[in-house]
């Protein structure tokens, strides 16, 4: 049967959870019910536009609502067995009672390098609190399914909650690139094991995603670079062009092999 | 036959028969007041060509993500403006500048050494050059309210406006200098509306909401995000302790990420700003400056045991 009805669906078109009748927003994502996703012409979607207010439910009873439109916040109410971890510098304002926590992340290397934080705070519930970017963009909601594993480009991971593993890996072959170009030097990695989480990215401009087949291939520019599954393996490569003054080479872009998902971000291209 | 309306925002009646939005602050006739789970309230979103009628004379904004402020000066009305902000303005204007900083302020911080003042008749455009939202700040006489200087884009006729050092400070000190740091900057703007109804515009890094705090009610909040409060609203440097862990949460987290001999359980120090009411505050979801002293800034500061935090 089918329905024209755009409220009425089996699941979201973005996360592909079950949806209520009657919904505006995908409870899991937040991502609109009321229109198709844009795809481009090469196979690109554009990420939902998670609208002002929405709501996203995760953990045992615990919700997010997004607010604002330019630099986007996200307000967290934690419920007594939930917690969320994010970067210090995210922190935009909590409630008194809500307490902090610290795990280290790494190295001073990590910070010298990258754009990351040597530190990784966390909260625990009951309470409320608020997290927001510094550049204006759209958020991206990814639910993380038990067995999935997530990776992030420096400097857009917002907030995830606790259920979540959480390592940093560096990139291969990067040092080079990272010295010639916006790239980030490392990737924040967010696993589920035994139970689902919620991954909150912020891009810069607007961000897009493509889903790779088995073994199908793209090269993406470095700074880019939003977020891919696991299962995307990369290389990063420098292209035989001329760039600069006396020959000089300075293109280098990576090299996605599917399969799996692959996102980017518009407004934090490398120079 | 129309009936006259009350703005959720600023209170002010008006007609929306006549005016579709509120003359005063901008908001939509019928806008809710809409508050989120954590009592902050969006400031009126703005639609396109909303006039705002001051006196005699009248503004009109453009854009939203990077909008524009196009003033229709009166005969006589005055508009103030840092230089920065200009965007273009009619011959008829006459341009005046008042010194608004010492030079040493200017230098130090962002607010403007000269602060120009238009007088009309005459149109002028101003911007922020930034992508943010911009809030109208209506004032009764006799308000006062305390403006980030980046925050502020312009300020009608009737507004007093004088720079005061920032509420909050905190030494940062090493084995050469010592060094005091102004987390909410080393001067705000403060607008004083004396004895008409005046108006101020403000733009936000990214979107601004605001907090109504009542007597006493403490509020934590990032101090480099903060955009403008009223003058009831009283501050203080709170530096929170974070504790470092290296259990799991209860249901795995942290644990799958072991830290092993690296882990970390000293203290490090989230450095708030808080604000006690009554009054507004209002903050910016992106921050004015580069971020307080955080944990990653105090881990440096002890791996090299060369600074502490106090604070005033």
């Amino acid at each position: 049967m089918t329905t024209t009805d755009p409220h009425i669906r089996a699941g979201c078109q973005w996360c592909q959870a079950s949806t209520t009748a009657g919904a505006t927003a995908c409870p899991t994502c937040g991502a609109p019910l009321d229109g198709a996703p844009l795809h481009t012409v090469s196979g690109w979607r554009a990420s939902p536009k998670i609208k002002d207010h929405t709501s996203i439910r995760f953990g045992t009873g615990s919700g997010l609502a997004v607010e604002g439109d330019i630099v986007p916040s996200v307000e967290l109410v934690l419920d007594p067995s939930d917690g969320m971890m994010f970067h210090h510098h995210r922190l935009l304002w909590k409630e008194h009672h809500l307490p902090l926590t610290a795990t280290r992340t790494g190295g001073s290397m990590i910070t010298l390098m990258g754009e990351m934080s040597r530190v990784m705070l966390s909260a625990s519930g009951p309470g409320r609190l608020a997290v927001s970017h510094g550049q204006a963009g759209e958020l991206v909601v990814l639910p993380v399914r038990p067995g999935q594993a997530i990776d992030v480009g420096e400097g857009s991971f917002l907030a995830a909650n606790h259920v979540l593993g959480y390592t940093i890996e560096k990139l291969q072959g990067s040092l080079r690139s990272k010295l010639r170009s916006t790239e980030g030097f490392y990737m924040e990695r967010f696993y589920a094991t035994e139970w689902p989480g919620l991954l909150v990215l912020h891009a810069q401009g607007c961000a897009f995603e493509r889903t790779l087949a088995q073994g199908e291939q793209l090269l993406v520019d470095p700074g880019a670079f939003l977020y891919k599954d696991h299962s995307v393996s990369f290389t990063t490569e420098k292209m035989d062009v001329t760039t600069g003054v006396m020959g000089w080479k300075g293109l280098f872009m990576m090299r996605v092999v599917g399969p799996g998902r692959v996102g980017i971000e518009s407004g934090s291209m490398a120079d | 036959m129309s009936l006259a309306t009350t703005c959720g925002w600023c209170g002010t009646t008006f007609d929306p028969g006549a005016q579709p939005t509120c003359p005063r602050c901008g908001a939509a006739a019928g806008q809710a007041v809409e508050s989120t789970h954590g009592g902050w309230i969006e400031t009126p979103t703005l639609a396109e060509n909303t006039i705002l009628q001051m006196g005699r004379s009248q503004a009109r904004i453009e854009g939203a993500q990077n909008p524009v402020l196009f003033c229709t000066l009166a005969e006589g009305d005055q508009m103030s403006f840092g230089h920065r902000n200009l965007l273009w303005l009619d011959p008829t204007l006459r341009l005046d500048s008042v010194k608004s900083a010492s030079g040493m302020a200017a230098i130090l911080t962002e607010v403007p050494w000269r602060q120009i003042v238009s007088t009309g008749p005459g149109e002028l455009g101003l911007a922020a050059g930034r992508a943010g939202e911009l809030g109208v700040l209506p004032l009764d006489p006799g308000s006062v309210v305390h403006a980030r200087p980046p925050a502020l884009l312009a300020a009608a006729v009737g507004l007093g406006l004088g720079l005061i050092p920032g509420p909050i400070s905190y030494w940062e000190q090493d084995d050469d200098s010592t060094i005091q740091r102004f987390p909410m900057g080393r001067y705000l703007v403060r607008l004083e509306a004396s004895t008409v109804p005046s108006v101020a515009f403000v733009v936000a890094r990214g979107d601004l909401n605001i907090r109504r705090l009542a007597a006493d009610e403490p509020l934590l909040v990032n101090p480099a995000a903060v955009a403008w409060y009223d003058e009831s609203v009283r501050w203080r440097a709170c530096v929170e302790l974070v504790r470092g862990r290296k259990a799991a949460f209860p249901m795995g987290g942290f644990g799958s990420f072991s830290l092993g001999s690296r882990s970390w359980t000293g203290p490090g120090a989230v450095l708030w700003a808080e604000a006690f009411g009554p009054g507004r505050v209002a903050v910016s979801t992106a921050a004015f400056s580069a971020s307080m002293p955080t944990v990653r800034q105090r881990f440096q500061i002890d791996k090299r045991v060369t600074s502490e935090i106090s604070w005033d």
